[in-house]
């Protein structure tokens, strides 16, 4: 694993249409909503962990602590900057943060745990009480 | 904003349920190979169901905002279960509402969490952001 703590990761996307509130059950509020922005935190640690990860291993998410700031209509850009805060043996801790390109947006506590794909399906198998995975 | 306009009240609770389709899961939100029930779904979810216990007893014209959740994930929940996901509210202090979410499928608990929402006008709301859009 060539993970180091103090790593950085980043993306930048357009707010379009299909992250905004009112798409996902809060009608007339048109902005960008909260569990999009989530999503693209979780994608930014989950997507610049991976390549340091062995063939085989890759990781859940586990906690997340938003703080929704502030309000983004659509087609503002989006910056989600995710620092690796901590490495404690296979559990990583981000600080996330979220700019558009006016202010500061949201800033979310994270963690994931790296885990062993075969092992993880197995577990989920035997949970699902089926055979192997899906 | 008067207390008057909502009718909320401490305790109260409200309760959504989805079915874990192959569209929640991690694997289709990128994370490949993890074909279980997403963290920023169950957060969907969550908000869901602290949205539309206030959405029930707020005035015509008023709505919440999210601003803050938390959310543990504690156990990962294949496709096919169901989950079921209880918002309690748990305080209230003006325009600010807490809420306390459990999840659970059809086997344990899965996540917990809160969600604070704010109330808001939406016409004040509508007002602000077409101020920011145009900055």
């Amino acid at each position: 694993m060539s993970l180091r703590e103090g790593m950085t990761f980043e993306l930048e996307r357009k707010v379009t249409e299909a992250e905004l509130s009112d798409r996902h059950g809060n009608p007339w509020v048109h902005v960008f909503t909260t569990p999009k922005v989530v999503e693209w935190m979780e994608e930014v640690a989950t997507n610049g962990v991976q390549p340091h990860l062995p063939e085989g291993q890759g990781t859940a998410g586990t906690v997340v602590n938003i703080k929704h700031l502030a309000a983004t209509p659509v087609g503002l850009t989006v910056k989600v900057v995710a620092h690796l805060k901590q490495i404690d043996g296979r559990r990583l801790v981000f600080w996330i943060e979220a700019f558009d390109d006016v202010e500061k947006i949201a800033e979310c506590h994270h963690e994931r745990f790296v885990v062993d794909l075969a092992r993880f399906h197995e577990k989920v198998a035997k949970k699902r009480g089926g055979n192997g995975p899906r | 904003m008067a207390p008057a306009r909502m009718n909320l009240q401490q305790g109260m609770t409200f309760e959504v349920t989805h079915r874990v389709g192959d569209e929640v899961t991690a694997h289709h939100l990128g994370n490949e190979g993890f074909h279980v029930l997403a963290t920023p779904i169950i957060v969907t979810w969550f908000e869901e169901a602290a949205r539309t216990l206030a959405a029930l007893h707020l005035e015509p014209g008023l709505g919440t905002v999210g601003a803050l959740v938390t959310a543990k994930h504690l156990a990962p929940t294949p496709v096919g279960m169901t989950v079921r996901v209880k918002a309690t509210l748990r305080e209230i202090d003006g325009r600010r509402l807490l809420f306390d979410l459990e999840a659970r499928d059809d086997k344990e608990k899965i996540a917990e969490g809160q969600n604070e929402r704010i109330v808001v006008s939406l016409a004040k709301f509508r007002e602000r952001l077409a101020q920011k859009q145009a900055s």
